[in-house]
């Protein structure tokens, strides 16, 4: 994991390439919301970035079987924080999944599939594209 | 990264967690709940007052904890969850599946009071 001092020092901007492992991808999608925190981005749109990155990235490297590593890149706007994901794993519609089933009953309920239902109940914004044999996910946190 | 730390706190225990509960620390709070299970103390009381981020592998590690915890007649509970903590187990339906306290203080004491495991 490069230092933030490595990424490009336009501030409000961030990027990396993220070898697909969980270590990782964890790692960075932590060292994100702590960028945002540090330029003065509020803990609750940090936290829902750091988030979304978590599940997106875990789900490439779990699901995806992606070659080459994941591009994730950040932009502070005033109005909201803009995360642009991009890997060359399998197709991976975010949008498709369908909203899980949450009985309040701890017999009915089956562990597992919360990541993308998080995510999408946390960003302002969720967007997909399938180009060149790659996966472009956006996110979009409100500030 | 996650520290885990035991507390004893007979007849039960305290699992206190600092650090991310996320996709790379999650097993290892799967083991260390697997183990207790197995053990004799109850209630396992695990303090998230450290933790500011639980991810859906911590919360499925939560939820398959629970579902062992009942099986093998043992109660789990959780406290201190953080604002942000604990929106995404609002998010996840998961509230209400779980007792939680303000602190392992308060769960122990009140789980003493209740006696057996419901």
């Amino acid at each position: 994991m490069k230092p933030d001092s490595d990424c490009k020092a336009q501030s409000g901007d961030w990027q990396r390439e993220v070898p697909n492992r969980l270590a990782d991808v964890s790692a960075a999608a932590a060292a994100a919301g702590d960028f945002l925190r540090r330029h003065g981005v509020a803990e609750a749109a940090a936290h829902a970035v750091h988030l979304a990155l978590e599940e997106l990235l875990t789900n490439t490297v779990r699901y995806g079987r992606p070659a080459g590593p994941s591009r994730v890149a950040l932009v502070i706007r005033t109005d909201a924080v803009v995360a642009r994901l991009e890997d060359d794993g399998g197709a991976f519609n975010p949008l498709t999944v369908p909203a899980p089933d949450l009985p309040p009953d701890l017999d009915a309920r089956t562990p597992g599939g919360l990541g993308i239902h998080l995510v999408r109940r946390l960003v302002s914004g969720l967007d997909y594209e399938r180009r060149a044999g790659r996966n472009l996910v956006t996110v979009t946190v409100a500030r | 990264m996650l520290d885990i730390t035991l507390k004893p706190a007979p007849p039960g225990v305290t699992v206190q967690l600092a650090g991310h509960l996320d996709a790379v620390t999650a097993p290892q709070l799967e083991l260390q709940l697997e183990e207790l299970f197995h053990a004799d103390p109850t209630p396992v009381v695990v303090d998230l007052g450290a933790v500011a981020f639980v991810a859906s592998a911590g919360l499925r590690v939560f939820l398959a904890g629970a579902k062992k915890a009942r099986r093998a007649q043992r109660v789990l509970a959780l406290c201190g969850l953080q604002p942000q903590v604990r929106q995404v187990f609002d998010l996840a339906g998961m509230t209400p599946l779980f007792l939680v306290y303000a602190t392992a203080d308060a769960a122990h004491a009140a789980l003493r009071q209740q006696g057996a495991p419901p």
